[in-house]
């Protein structure tokens, strides 16, 4: 089934702002919806192809199905909790409530979650959990302001996490890297400013590994450690 | 150059109804059966038990 919604400003017409109140950001935007007009799975926009397309829809088949099954099977519940992490579906507290609940069901089952896949969510929850300190940076600022020193203090604590796990997934916000950055850079640690650029140079081989805007970015901060190093 | 300015200024000129109408007009829209009103869309992937696959694009510039 095709739906095809236009954002529009005509007084009086409906469903103008219908993207945003599903919470699609980008545009165009694609996702597949069940007949409830629940958002399921977001077509990412480097996969707008033919095969991403059928890739999507199995996922997003894949979601009903484990959606279905999650009240009475752990293993599905864990799978679907890992599936709406993935598609940003849920806040801190959502996550870590459905994980709680689920480790709960587990113990009362005494059922064993798999090993990876248990890791895997508790990675996530970190990623919101580091989201949510970043935000906190922005709090009571003006728009696009920051508190720098909150920043930096982020970016230290991440360094200590970086160096000490637990880890984020390489999913996480792209600010996790750069308040590390910010950080190191600020206190012309040239060291942990090299150690911070190759992690996240690994976790952008991962996450955006064909995008042209990661050169560019890379190469700012190699000029950055350069100057560092020089000092 | 001069074709990007003349369509700025039409697009300035464009009403939202104006704009909406030239959107719905697009060729994609005619290639193949989109539904436009979500609770059409809705009930009939009810009725077909299938998923929605969502498309949103804005009339604005």
């Amino acid at each position: 089934m095709l739906f095809c919604s236009i954002d529009h400003k005509v007084p009086g017409r409906p469903q103008g702002a219908l993207r945003a109140e599903l919470g699609l950001v980008g545009l165009p935007s694609m996702a597949f919806l069940d007949p409830d007009g629940a958002v399921l799975v977001q077509v990412p926009h480097d996969a707008r192809t033919v095969d991403g397309l059928r890739a999507a829809g199995a996922r997003a088949t894949r979601y009903v199905e484990l959606r279905a099954s999650a009240p009475k099977d752990v293993h599905a519940a864990a799978a679907f909790l890992r599936m709406q992490f993935e598609e940003r579906q849920l806040t801190l507290e959502e996550g870590a409530a459905r994980w709680a609940n689920l480790r709960e069901r587990c113990g009362a089952q005494e059922a064993e979650l798999d090993a990876q896949l248990a890791a895997h969510l508790e990675a996530r929850l970190l990623d919101l959990r580091i989201q949510a300190r970043l935000a906190a940076t922005r709090a009571g600022q003006p728009a696009g302001g920051i508190d720098m020193a909150a920043y930096r203090a982020a970016g230290k604590d991440f360094l200590q996490r970086l160096r000490e796990g637990p880890h984020p997934t390489p999913y996480v916000s792209r600010g996790y890297w750069y308040a590390m950055l910010e950080y190191a850079e600020s206190a012309s640690d040239a060291a942990a400013f090299r150690e911070v650029l190759d992690a996240f140079t690994a976790a952008l081989a991962v996450t955006a590994p064909d995008a042209t805007w990661v050169p560019p970015l890379l190469e700012r901060y190699r000029a950055t450690l350069r100057a560092l190093e020089g000092e | 150059m001069i074709l990007a300015a003349v369509l700025a200024v039409v697009l300035q000129q464009s009403t939202p109804q104006q704009e909406l109408e030239a959107k719905l007009a697009s060729p994609f829209l005619q290639r193949a059966p989109w539904q436009l009103d979500l609770a059409s869309a809705r009930a009939a992937a009810a009725e077909r038990e299938q998923l929605i696959l969502g498309y949103f694009t804005t009339a604005g510039p």
